[in-house]
């Protein structure tokens, strides 16, 4: 299936706006430095212990892939289909591919973009973290979620089964990571969760940045191929929307 | 003339439903065909049929000489569709709505103040879509459908529910869009709109084309009583069936100069439907 460049790039300027005029994405992008800052704020005597910054910058990063990366796609894909203006890409000269491409792009930035903002409020200083494994894993791990929140979105009728499927994925794939330093069986869950290896990965900064092993390289290849093995089997035998 | 659409002996089912049944149409350029039924009769499934959102399950079916089970980019290019579920951005402007489909079709914005005013949304140009009546965002959607200068515009009940106004303004477009030799596939239960607009209509009753030709075609063939309705000068009036003896008493009042109006009574597309279905178009 061939990409027209300039079918991509209208379709991408269009959703870039769409997302930044939607309050939803507004106010869900908001909490993001809004639940870091707070953390910092409120527990600010905790400072000084060893990886609190850490801990600050894995929560705002697992959030901003959560709620930007995966909720957000999902509750647009909805979106489309609940206003029927999906129907109308998919009946005009728009591929699937190049509607998917403008809907991923966006997020995919935006979801970047709140993490670089995540490290400059969590007070974690940029030279202690490992740029290149950085950039490679996060983009790794908001592609996966990205494509899982279209798959939520190809699932669900409208916006709110979209938002009610959702759950189940971030508590899976966010709280587990999350709170995995408190638990040694949740620990051992997250080491095989996409997000989970996310969570690793900034945790080892700490140590020197020692990077990661082969397993957690193998686990996020596996998850983003799992996602998109989903979405195309979801797409074939629905498509958009099912009639 | 092109062939624009062509469908042979379609049928399609829906589990243990057949909604569509042996269904042989074509569409022209510059011709308008009238597929006319009742809610529920098959219209909006020949649509999709015909617009690649769904597949018949017997017969075939060719858009602009391609397969409807194969529709590339390349023929969406060529089409424009209008339906009950066409959605729009109620978030963005009007002008906005009809920018980014210019940008993905590859049209100039220039064309959008001209399509506009054709539609008579130019004065809500910058007004958000969200604000806009029913009748405002059906014309957008009409605007959006024919702004790549479509070889073929698909309309499902694009006038249901609007004023008599509205509904006129949009009649007037699409005659001139048929002159300008595109071809229309027009769905409707307005046997009025229909008799007034079409080149061609399907009388479309449970799946089955009950009755096809142009609407005069039809009306004739179930002009079967062939009576007159006369009113007279002293404000007389009669309806008189075709018999010798009328029709002489009928020259006696024109030779007499004594006819105020004179009519016949030829059914209409909705008795014709009556009288073969024995329902009525809702």
């Amino acid at each position: 299936m061939m990409l027209s460049r300039h079918k991509t790039s209208a379709l991408i300027t269009f959703k870039f706006k769409e997302i930044l005029k939607n309050k939803t994405f507004l106010v869900s992008a908001a909490m993001v430095p809004g639940f870091v800052l707070m953390y910092r704020f409120l527990f600010s005597v905790d400072e000084t212990m060893p990886g609190f910054q850490l801990f600050l910058m894995n929560f705002g990063m697992s959030y901003s892939i959560i709620m930007v990366g995966m909720f957000m796609p999902a509750t647009f894909l909805a979106k489309d289909k609940e206003k029927n203006t999906l129907r109308i890409w998919m009946t005009s000269s728009v591929s699937s591919l190049e509607y998917l491409v403008s809907l991923m792009v966006p997020f995919l930035v935006l979801t970047m973009l709140l993490i670089v903002v995540v490290i400059g409020i969590s007070g974690v200083a940029f030279d202690s973290i490992n740029i290149p494994v950085f950039v490679l894993v996060v983009f790794l791990v908001a592609l996966t979620a990205i494509i899982l929140g279209m798959l939520i979105g190809l699932l669900s009728k409208n916006q709110m089964a979209a938002s009610n499927n959702s759950i189940l994925f971030m508590v899976v794939f966010f709280l587990i990571p999350t709170f995995s330093e408190m638990n040694q069986t949740l620990e051992e869950i997250s080491a095989f969760i996409f997000t989970g290896v996310a969570s690793k990965m900034v945790a080892s900064f700490g140590d020197d940045g020692s990077p990661l092993i082969l397993q957690d390289y193998l686990v996020l290849i596996v998850s983003a191929f799992l996602a998109v093995v989903a979405f195309m089997v979801i797409y074939r035998k629905n498509g958009f929307d099912k009639d | 003339m092109e062939e624009l659409l062509v469908l042979k002996h379609i049928s399609k089912t829906f589990k243990q439903k057949e909604a569509l049944k042996d269904i042989t149409i074509q569409i022209k350029a510059g011709e308008i065909l009238g597929f006319l039924g009742p809610s529920g009769s098959g219209k909006t499934t020949t649509i999709k049929i015909v617009t690649g959102q769904l597949q018949q399950t017997k017969g075939e079916a060719t858009i602009l000489g391609t397969d409807t089970r194969k529709i590339t980019e390349k023929i969406y290019e060529q089409i424009g569709i209008v339906t009950d579920t066409s959605g729009v951005y109620e978030e963005f402007s009007v002008y906005d709505n009809l920018l980014v489909f210019a940008k993905v079709l590859n049209v100039s914005p220039k064309v959008i103040d001209q399509l506009l005013t054709t539609v008579g949304l130019i004065e809500q140009k910058k007004q958000l879509v969200s604000k806009l009546s029913k009748g405002q965002k059906q014309r957008l959607i009409l605007a959006r459908a024919v702004m790549h200068q479509p070889k073929l515009l698909f309309l499902d009940e694009p006038t249901s529910g609007l004023d008599p106004t509205t509904a006129a303004e949009i009649h007037k477009l699409l005659v001139s869009l048929k002159e300008a030799g595109m071809g229309i596939f027009l769905t409707t239960h307005n046997m009025e709109e229909a008799t007034k607009l079409c080149d061609q209509v399907a009388l479309l009753n449970e799946g089955y084309i009950v009755e096809f030709g142009t609407p005069e075609e039809i009306c004739l063939r179930y002009n079967k009583q062939k009576e007159f309705r006369i009113l007279l000068k002293n404000q007389e009036r009669h309806v008189l069936k075709e018999t010798t003896e009328n029709l002489e008493q009928l020259s006696q009042w024109i030779v007499s100069e004594q006819i105020e109006s004179l009519h016949s009574c030829e059914p209409t597309l909705e008795t014709v439907f009556m009288t073969v279905t024995g329902r009525e178009l809702v």
